[in-house]
C-alpha cells in the first residue's frame, strides 16, 4: 500500500520521475517482494507515462491500460480467426477432393471447376504463398512445438504455474510476439515470459485482494490503481511489458537472442567477451587474469544464461525483480539516446558478480568452473548493485544520483563466515588476501559511506522528510563503520583473522 | 608421464529434449529428474573415474539443443576429445537432424575426436519411432559408435561414457605414451584406426544380448 500512496501522491503534486527513480533505487530501506514491480516497470519503460500532467495520472494510465488491452484482444483474436480459418479450409478439400488453381500450380482444373467460387478461394496447401493460411498455420505449430516442450520443463514452484491456463497464455503470448516480429522462438524467452507474468498477475491479484476490504482513506486510490493494473488484462499487460523488454524502445534484450545473420558475430557472444576482459580488467587486473590468461575460460560458457535470462536462474525470484528495477531505471534515464545493452548496467553486473566470488574463482580452473554454472546464493542483492553503480557512475552523475546503498552492517554481515562446512575453505581463501586487495576492499567502503554521507548533506526536498527521521540513526551507524575500517587498516596482521 | 593425471573433456549435443542434460547427470550424479530446465547456454560437470588403471577425470559439457552454427559454438567444441551425438528415439525429427549435428562437430573438432551416436529413451519401446538397424547403418556409414540408452532407466549409460573415455584413451593418449612422450605425426593420428562400432560385432551383439536379455535395446 505504502508503494501506491508514494506513487499516488507523488503523481499528484507533479514529481513523480524523481520519486520513482529514488523508490525504485532505494536499497537501504526494507524491499517487499510485493512491491507492484509490475507497476514500476510500466512506468519506467514509459508503457505508462511518467510525466503526466498533476493530477490527472489515473485517467491517463487507465486509458492506457484500456488500450493495451484492447491492442492484445484484437491480435490475438485476429490470430486465432485466422488459424481456424485454415482448419476449415482444408475440409472442403479433402471432402470434395478437389485440387485447387492458382499461378503456383501446374494442374489445370475443368472450367466447370474454375466457376466454383468456393475453388478459387482455396489455396494449394503445398506450394502456399507468403503470408498464406498455411505459411501462418506452419510458422504457428513450429513456435508452439519448441515453446510448449520449454513451457512444459518450466518448474517454478508457484501454484500459478500449475494451472493449463497459464501455459496457454504463456504459449499465446510467445507465439504472437514471434509473429508480429518475425522471429523465431528462442529457448529462454519463454522464462522472460513467465517471469514477467508472475509478477503482473501478483500484482494484479493483490489489488484484488486489497479492494475486498480496503480502508475507507484508501478507497478511491485502490479503485484507481485497479483499472491501472486489471485482473483481466494480465495477458494484455504481460504482453506489452515482454515487448517492451526484448525490443529495441526498451532493454532490446532481442540482441542477445537473435543475430541478423547466421554466422555474424553474435551480439551475445560479444557481450559475453567484452564482460569478462575488459569490464573485469577494470575491476580487478588480477581476477582478470587468472580467468582469461591462466584459466582460458570462455565467457560465452556461463553469461550466455547469465545475460539472456537476465539472471532468473542466478537470483531468487524477488532478488530478479529487484534487479529489473536496476537494469529499467538505466532504461529510462537514457531516455531517447542510444542505448546499448551490450555496454548496459547488465553487463556490468556480470563483472561485479565475478569480482564477489573472486575467492572461489582463484582457487583453481575446475572449482571456477562450477562455481560459474551454480552461482552462490546471495543475501543482499544490493551489495552487488552497489558495486555494478559506483563502477558505473562514481561521480554519481547519472543512475549514482538516485541510488541509495544498503545499510553497512549488511555488507559486514555478507562477509562473516558461511555455514561450518566451508569454514576453513574460506579461511584459507581469505588467508591468500594480499595487502592491497584487503586496502581495495576497505577503500570501496569508505566510498560507499562518503557516498552515503554526500546524499545526507545535499537530500532533494522530497528526501528530506524521509531523512530526517534516520539521520541521527544513520550519524551513529556511519561512526560505527569507520571504526571498523580503521581497526582493519591499523592493525593489519588482524585483517586475516578477522576475515577468517 | 605414467603419473599424469588424464583430463577428457566431452560435448554433448543433440535436438532440444532428446535427454542430454539427464544422460550428464545421471552419468556424474546418478540423478535423473523429470523437472529439469531447458539448458541455456551450457552446462557442466566432471566425473573422476580410473581407465586403463589410470585416474581421469572427465569433463562433460552439456550443451542447449536450440544453438546451431553460432560463434558461441567454437568455444564449446573447443579442445574436445569426444562427442556424444544424441537423438531421442521416440522422435524421428531429433534423428533426421543428426546429420547436420555431425556436420558441425567436423567443422569445430579434429578428426581424433570420438564421436558416439546415442539413441536415449530406449525405455519408451512402444513410441519407437527410429529403427535401431537405422540408427547402426547410419553410425556404420560415419564411422560413428552407437548405442542405445535409458537416462530414466539407467540402461546403458555408464557403459557409453565408459567406452567414450576408452576411446579416447586408444585414440589420442594411448598413442602419445607409445612414442615417449612426444606428440605423434598429424598425419598419423588422422590416419588412426577409426573407432570400431562395437554393438556392431559379433562378440559385442553376443554381450550386448546377453547383458541386456529382459531389457530393451
Amino acid at each position: 500500500m505504502e508503494e501506491l500512496r508514494n506513487i499516488h501522491h507523488s503523481a499528484q503534486e507533479g514529481r513523480l520521475e524523481e520519486a520513482l527513480l529514488r523508490r525504485v533505487l532505494d536499497f537501504a530501506r526494507h524491499r517487499p517482494f510485493r512491491a507492484f514491480h509490475s507497476l514500476r516497470w510500466r512506468l519506467l519503460l514509459g508503457l505508462l507515462p511518467v510525466n503526466v500532467e498533476a493530477g490527472r495520472h489515473f485517467q491517463e494510465w487507465e486509458e492506457c491500460t484500456r488500450a493495451e488491452i484492447r491492442d492484445w484482444n484484437e491480435m490475438n483474436d485476429n490470430l486465432q480467426q485466422r488459424l481456424v480459418a485454415t482448419d476449415s479450409a482444408v475440409r472442403p478439400v479433402e471432402k470434395k477432393g478437389l485440387v485447387s488453381k492458382d499461378e503456383f500450380s501446374s494442374f489445370s482444373s475443368s472450367s466447370s471447376c474454375a466457376d466454383d467460387g468456393e475453388s478459387r478461394t482455396v489455396e494449394n496447401p503445398l506450394l502456399p504463398g507468403v503470408g498464406s493460411l498455411y505459411a501462418l498455420r506452419y510458422c504457428v505449430d513450429t513456435i508452439r512445438a519448441t515453446a510448449q516442450k520449454d513451457l512444459d520443463r518450466l518448474h517454478w514452484d508457484f501454484p500459478l504455474f500449475e494451472k493449463s491456463t497459464t501455459r496457454k497464455a504463456l504459449l499465446d503470448i510467445i507465439v504472437n510476439y514471434c509473429l508480429r516480429h518475425d522471429y523465431g522462438y528462442k529457448q529462454g524467452m519463454h522464462e522472460i515470459a513467465a517471469f514477467i507474468f508472475y509478477l503482473n498477475h501478483t500484482d494484479s491479484a493483490l489489488l484484488e485482494e486489497i479492494s475486498k476490504t480496503p480502508e475507507e482513506a484508501d478507497k478511491a486510490l485502490i479503485d484507481g490503481f485497479c483499472r491501472i493494473c486489471p485482473i483481466n488484462g494480465v495477458m494484455a499487460m504481460t504482453f506489452s511489458l515482454f515487448e517492451n523488454v526484448m525490443g529495441a524502445s526498451g532493454l532490446r534484450l532481442y540482441e542477445w537472442y537473435h543475430s541478423s545473420e547466421e554466422y555474424a558475430r553474435d551480439s551475445i557472444a560479444t557481450a559475453s567477451h567484452r564482460t569478462q576482459r575488459e569490464l573485469l580488467a577494470e575491476f580487478d587486473p588480477v581476477l582478470h587474469h587468472q580467468m582469461n590468461v591462466v584459466y582460458e575460460i570462455e565467457g560465452t560458457s556461463y553469461l550466455i544464461r547469465w545475460l539472456r535470462l537476465l539472471y532468473l536462474r542466478e537470483f531468487s525470484i524477488p532478488q530478479c525483480a529487484d534487479l529489473w528495477d536496476l537494469f529499467l531505471s538505466e532504461r529510462f534515464l537514457a531516455r531517447h539516446d542510444d542505448y546499448t545493452l551490450n555496454n548496459s548496467i547488465v553487463t556490468m553486473l556480470a563483472a561485479s558478480m565475478l569480482f564477489y566470488v573472486k575467492q572461489d574463482l582463484m582457487v583453481g580452473c575446475i572449482d571456477a568452473l562450477k562455481r560459474l554454472m551454480k552461482y552462490p546464493p546471495v543475501e543482499d542483492v544490493g551489495t552487488l548493485v552497489e558495486m555494478t553503480i559506483m563502477q558505473r557512475d562514481p561521480k554519481k552523475n547519472g543512475i549514482g544520483r538516485y541510488f541509495t546503498p544498503p545499510e553497512r552492517h549488511e555488507l559486514f554481515r555478507a562477509k562473516t563466515p558461511p555455514p561450518m562446512e566451508e569454514t576453513s575453505a574460506l579461511a584459507t581463501s581469505s588467508a591468500l588476501l594480499s595487502p592491497i586487495e584487503v586496502m581495495n576492499q576497505q577503500g570501496t567502503i569508505l566510498a560507499s559511506i562518503i557516498a552515503r554521507l554526500e546524499l545526507l548533506w545535499m537530500p532533494s526536498s522530497d528526501a528530506m522528510s524521509n531523512d530526517a527521521g534516520h539521520a541521527a540513526e544513520t550519524h551513529a551507524r556511519t561512526i560505527e563503520e569507520l571504526k571498523k575500517v580503521r581497526d582493519v587498516l591499523l592493525f593489519s596482521n588482524g585483517s586475516k583473522t578477522h576475515y577468517a | 608421464m605414467e603419473n599424469t593425471n588424464l583430463t577428457f573433456k566431452v560435448v554433448i549435443i543433440g535436438d532440444s529434449g532428446v535427454g542430454k542434460s539427464n544422460l550428464m547427470t545421471r552419468y556424474t550424479a546418478n540423478e535423473f529428474s523429470q523437472d529439469t530446465p531447458a539448458t541455456i547456454g551450457v552446462e557442466f560437470m566432471t566425473k573422476s573415474i580410473k581407465i586403463e588403471g589410470r585416474d581421469a577425470k572427465v569433463q562433460i559439457w552439456d550443451t542447449a539443443g536450440q544453438e546451431r552454427f553460432r560463434a558461441i559454438s567454437r568455444s564449446i567444441y573447443h579442445g574436445a576429445k569426444g562427442a556424444m551425438l544424441v537423438y531421442d528415439i521416440t522422435n524421428q525429427t531429433s534423428f533426421d537432424s543428426i546429420p547436420t549435428w555431425l556436420q558441425e562437430l567436423r567443422v569445430f573438432v579434429p578428426a581424433t575426436c570420438s564421436i558416439f551416436l546415442i539413441g536415449n529413451k530406449c525405455d519408451l519401446e512402444h513410441l519407437r519411432v527410429v529403427k535401431k538397424e537405422v540408427a547402426d547403418r547410419f553410425a556404420r556409414e560415419n564411422g560413428l559408435s552407437f548405442l542405445e540408452t535409458s537416462a530414466l532407466e539407467k540402461t546403458n549409460v555408464e557403459k557409453a561414457f565408459e567406452w567414450l573415455a576408452k576411446s579416447v584413451y586408444d585414440l589420442v593418449v594411448a598413442p602419445v605414451d607409445a612414442a615417449g612422450g612426444r606428440r605423434p605425426p598429424l598425419n598419423a593420428a588422422a590416419n588412426a584406426k577409426r573407432p570400431v562400432n562395437l554393438g556392431a560385432s559379433n562378440d559385442g551383439q553376443a554381450a550386448g544380448k546377453k547383458e541386456n536379455t529382459g531389457r530393451c535395446c
